[in-house]
């Protein structure tokens, strides 16, 4: 997959949002990506776009989306949906949000199964989807999963609700997984059951992951490259190792620093300022009026991000990207 | 200049500029002001904008009946010769007047009762006040408007009086719905804890946060009182013939449909516009206070 | 607590409720300035006259008593005497009332058809033409108060076009069907008449349009406002990035949430076709409960006034339990309510 340059905006009372601003991304098959970024930055916005599944007042001002070949920013509805159902899927961020309330659980697994073009709509009869919805809650750990799915969500525990959209996300093979925040708005305790389960099929399916997460400890331990994104543009990626220990974005190694270490050094002073306004945004690089490396050229235009050294490790930023 | 600085402060408490400018931006709700201002302007000028104002009220000019509208009679004559266009602003001024009059009877109570109400909920003022008004709320609104008064004399003064006596718990249970959900929010706490005296809280502190849904619904309610005050001069329970109600108007005109089709029909319709302008403005209210809620 | 709990509890409340008026009604008929008597003998009568029907309407009793024994009479199925019928009030109820109920179930089908056609189109199509174009419509439609709307749609339909007919339930010169249930449309359709059937329902557009407009135009904007709003949410998403097709996701799991502000209202909408009767019954001269109502209050028969109320009462109670019931087979929270949810 290829994220080309995208830029994305969104009509609202007050003015036209300016969210992302020129994000390139890119990921190739059984890659383990993360995105790290602060709420708001437009990750979930990149993601949304990807699969579709934007907003009603949201604007495409530009940019590329290919995945497996396909311009998904261009395709059409059929072949969209086709894409949705054999290659691509999403959790989201709140499992109680993204199960409609009021639908018992086994009609809408049952419903994406049946749909999910594995087989004829006819031949599905409501005792196979049945089986394969079984079978898909119990690959998720599930316990008891006939009672799941006669259950409506709100009867359901937080964790068991990430579960079941895990299992209908992977009921059916597909090609790469998006998750994201996928463990933010449960329990501790849950989180990180949940975190192993999804590590676990990941590996077993031999899926490409894409997770978003605000956590850094998360990401650290599970995928290979990550991503950082600010203000909606990726400011820097590289190997997840290299990134904790050699941070070259400004804003990065403010955002490292800024988590408290059990060495007890103190704490860090934080960055200074605020995220920026989006109908109004900094021209140039959008982290500039927080930035204590600013220079003129960073307030005029906006840094891409390319290649620093040669394993891979990019950055958005004028510092290392001379002119 | 006190007033001036009076109003300036109390504009930027309830930031009244904001609210203009998102207001100003739907052209329904404008449109809702304008023909609200002009019906206003209507009735309040009546007496001195219509030709023939005397035909209002008792006078009659036989030899010009069942006239179709022309220049010199703007919507026709009705069947005892009066000009149809002075009858129907005198009707506008009518309406308004007794849309005023019902809200001026019921809101305070109403509202005060629910302040009260929801201040101390759970206690038997609570239960008392609220079943009252549940009862009230159950039964449809035109059927209990018809029924008390049918019981009464008709009138104009009595179908005012038997509209009011089943709004009132419409105002309460608003007031005590956000009251009773605002009452454990801190800084209620903060002022009971500083001994605040409970009635200064309730209208000082309450209140205020209530006043976009109250305000809303009385914009809104302009629009049912006079319809539903319509529907009753219609079936004859509540203003009566020679009185200019608009509802009156069309009852009186509909035995002549359709060859004299002017004398109900511009009533009609002044019916529908001035209940359209409440609707539009009450939803352009509604709206500015619904985004400051987001 | 658990459903039937919930239903028992509303319908208390309503049943109460009426009570309650018909003792208000009661009162007020009794306690105000003018004497029921007087008024229902008429000026000229002489003063012996007014005395004898006094006490033959047990007037001259005291308050509570007169209720206690109308009370009993209800019970047995005796609703009292109409003056202005002049004969029992029961037997009124069964000749008029089928005529209003027929129209009103039809008033109710053009409404729950109506709103969700306008209201699915401008959801689906939000912001744009269609969507416009029905919300203005249904703007008008609420700001028009049933009796106006029943005079221009007589005038315009009626009297202009000349494509329904004026007044009435059957064109003249067409028999009715031999009366089983009092209804025009069911009695033929019993018996087989499917022309006089096609007559009267011919009759009952108009009516039933007029009856329902406002309910009609209010439900398709709260279903309407209930798509767009859920079109967004995080569960529809969820339904089309799985790949699910667009009518699938449209009709069932965006639909079956933005009904269920709208089914909420159902039962106020009931209600507002009940009343909405006395006000376009007259106008199309329909031989139904609602027009004899209006004469019984005109002439302050207060049998009359009070077995309306209580009449109206007990079919409203009804419909607000059929509705309840809806509401909770569509929106399982409200029927499963468990502590803490």
């Amino acid at each position: 997959m290829e994220v080309r340059n995208l830029f994305i905006g969104f009509k609202t009372y007050l003015g036209k949002l300016n969210v992302l601003n020129g994000v390139d991304f890119a990921l190739r098959k059984s890659e383990k990506v993360g995105i790290i970024g602060e709420s708001g930055c437009g990750k979930t916005t990149t993601m949304k776009a990807i699969l579709g599944i934007l907003a009603s007042n949201a604007v495409i001002d530009g940019g590329e989306i290919s995945f497996q070949g396909h311009e998904m920013l261009k395709i059409g509805k059929k072949q969209l949906n086709q894409i949705r159902r054999k290659n691509l899927t999403m959790i989201f961020q709140d499992p109680t949000a993204a199960l409609n309330p009021v639908f018992k659980v086994g009609e809408i697994l049952g419903d994406v199964i049946k749909y999910s073009g594995n087989f004829d709509h006819e031949k599905a009869t409501k005792k196979l989807l049945r089986e394969k919805s079984i079978d898909a809650l119990k690959e998720v750990s599930l316990p008891d999963p006939e009672r799941v799915l006669d259950s409506y969500p709100f009867q359901l525990s937080g964790g068991m609700r990430q579960r079941v959209c895990i299992a209908m996300s992977l009921a059916t093979a597909k090609d790469l997984l998006i998750a994201d925040e996928p463990t933010t708005s449960l329990d501790v305790t849950i989180q990180d059951q949940v975190l192993r389960l999804m590590k676990d099929l990941v590996n077993r399916k031999n899926l490409s992951i894409i997770l978003i997460s605000h956590a850094l400890g998360t990401i650290r331990n599970t995928v290979d490259t990550v991503y950082v994104m600010y203000a909606g543009n990726m400011i820097e990626s590289s190997e997840t190792g290299k990134l904790f220990s050699n941070p070259l974005h400004p804003y990065t190694q403010g955002l490292l620093k800024s988590v408290p270490k059990l060495t007890g050094e103190g704490f860090s002073e934080g960055i200074p300022g605020r995220i920026p306004d989006y109908v109004n945004p900094p021209p140039g690089c959008r982290f500039n009026p927080r930035c204590k490396y600013a220079m003129e050229i960073c307030r005029k235009e906006r840094p891409r991000l390319l290649e620093v050294d040669a394993d891979n490790h990019k950055v958005a930023c004028w510092l290392y990207n001379k002119r | 200049m006190q007033i001036v600085e009076r109003i300036r402060i109390i504009a930027k408490r309830y930031d009244l500029k904001r609210k203009w400018f998102r207001f100003s931006r739907s052209p329904l709700s404008l449109v809702g002001l304008v023909v609200i201002v002009a019906a206003i302007f209507l009735a309040l000028a009546a007496p001195y904008i219509t030709p023939y104002p005397r035909e209002a009220g008792l006078q009659t000019n036989l030899q010009d009946r069942f006239l179709p509208p022309s220049s010199k009679y703007l919507f026709g004559t009705d069947q005892l010769g009066r000009d149809v266009f002075t009858r129907t602003v005198f009707g506008f001024q009518y309406s308004l007047m007794m849309a005023g009059v019902v809200l001026l009877l019921v809101v305070p109570p109403g509202i005060v009762l629910g302040l009260i109400a929801g201040y101390y909920r759970g206690s038997w003022i609570d239960t008392l006040v609220m079943r009252i008004s549940d009862v009230f709320i159950a039964v449809p609104p035109l059927i209990l408007a018809l029924s008390i008064a049918s019981v009464l004399t008709p009138s104009a003064f009595n179908s005012m009086m038997a509209v009011s006596l089943m709004w009132w718990p419409w105002y309460t249970r608003l007031t005590y719905n956000a009251a009773s959900a605002l009452r454990n929010e801190y800084f209620v706490q903060a002022s009971e804890v500083m001994g605040e005296n409970s009635f200064r809280i309730m209208f000082n502190e309450i209140l205020p946060n209530c006043l976009g849904s109250i305000l809303t619904k009385i914009t809104l309610d302009v629009g049912w009182v006079i319809l539903l005050g319509s529907a009753l001069s219609f079936v004859g329970l509540g203003a009566q013939p020679p009185t200019p109600d608009l509802g009156t108007m069309v009852a009186g005109g509909s035995i002549f449909l359709p060859g004299q089709w002017w004398i109900s029909m511009f009533p009609a319709v002044a019916i529908i516009v001035i209940i359209l302008g409440f609707n539009l403005l009450g939803d352009g209210i509604r709206d500015i206070f619904v985004e400051e809620a987001r | 607590m658990r459903l039937s709990t919930f239903i028992l509890r509303r319908t208390g409340l309503i049943v109460f409720s009426l009570v309650g008026l018909s003792i208000l009604v009661f009162v007020l008929a009794r306690v105000l300035p003018g004497d029921p008597a007087r008024a229902a003998a008429g000026n000229n009568a002489p003063q012996w006259a007014v005395d004898q029907l006094r006490r033959q309407l047990g007037l001259d009793k005291p308050l509570y008593t007169q209720y206690f024994v109308w009370l009993d009479n209800v019970l047995h199925g005796d609703l009292g005497y109409s003056l202005t019928t002049k004969r029992d009030i029961t037997a009124d109820v069964i000749q008029y009332l089928p005529a209003s109920l027929e129209l009103i179930v039809l008033a109710a089908m053009f409404q729950i058809a109506g709103s969700f056609i306008l209201g699915i189109i401008a959801g689906r199509y939000s912001y744009k033409a269609p969507d416009n174009l029905v919300r203005v419509v249904s703007y008008i439609g609420i700001s028009i108060p049933a009796f106006v709307l029943a005079i221009i749609l007589q005038l315009v339909f009626s009297w202009y076009f000349k494509l329904f007919p004026t007044t009435g339930e059957l064109s003249a010169g067409i028999a009715g069907p031999p009366a089983i249930t009092g209804s025009v449309t069911v009695d033929s359709l019993i018996a087989g008449k499917f022309d006089v059937l096609a007559n009267a329902l011919w009759h009952m557009v108009l009516p039933a349009l007029a009856l329902c407009m406002g309910a009609m135009c209010q439900d398709a904007r709260i279903i309407r406002s209930g798509m767009v709003e859920n079109k967004d949410k995080d569960y529809i998403s969820m339904a089309k990035s799985q790949g699910l097709p667009d009518r699938t996701v449209t009709l069932k799991y965006l639909l079956k949430p933005s009904l269920i502000p709208a089914v909420t209202v159902m039962g106020l909408d009931i209600a507002a076709l009940m009343a909405n009767a006395f006000l376009v019954e007259q106008v199309f001269n329909w031989p139904g409960f609602a027009n004899l109502g209006l004469t019984f209050m005109l002439n302050k028969d207060l049998n009359g006034i009070v077995a309306l109320v209580l009449i109206i009462g007990i079919m409203y109670a009804v419909a607000n339990i059929v509705v309840d019931v809806i509401v909770a087979y569509l929106d399982p929270r409200i029927r499963l309510m468990e502590r803490g949810q």
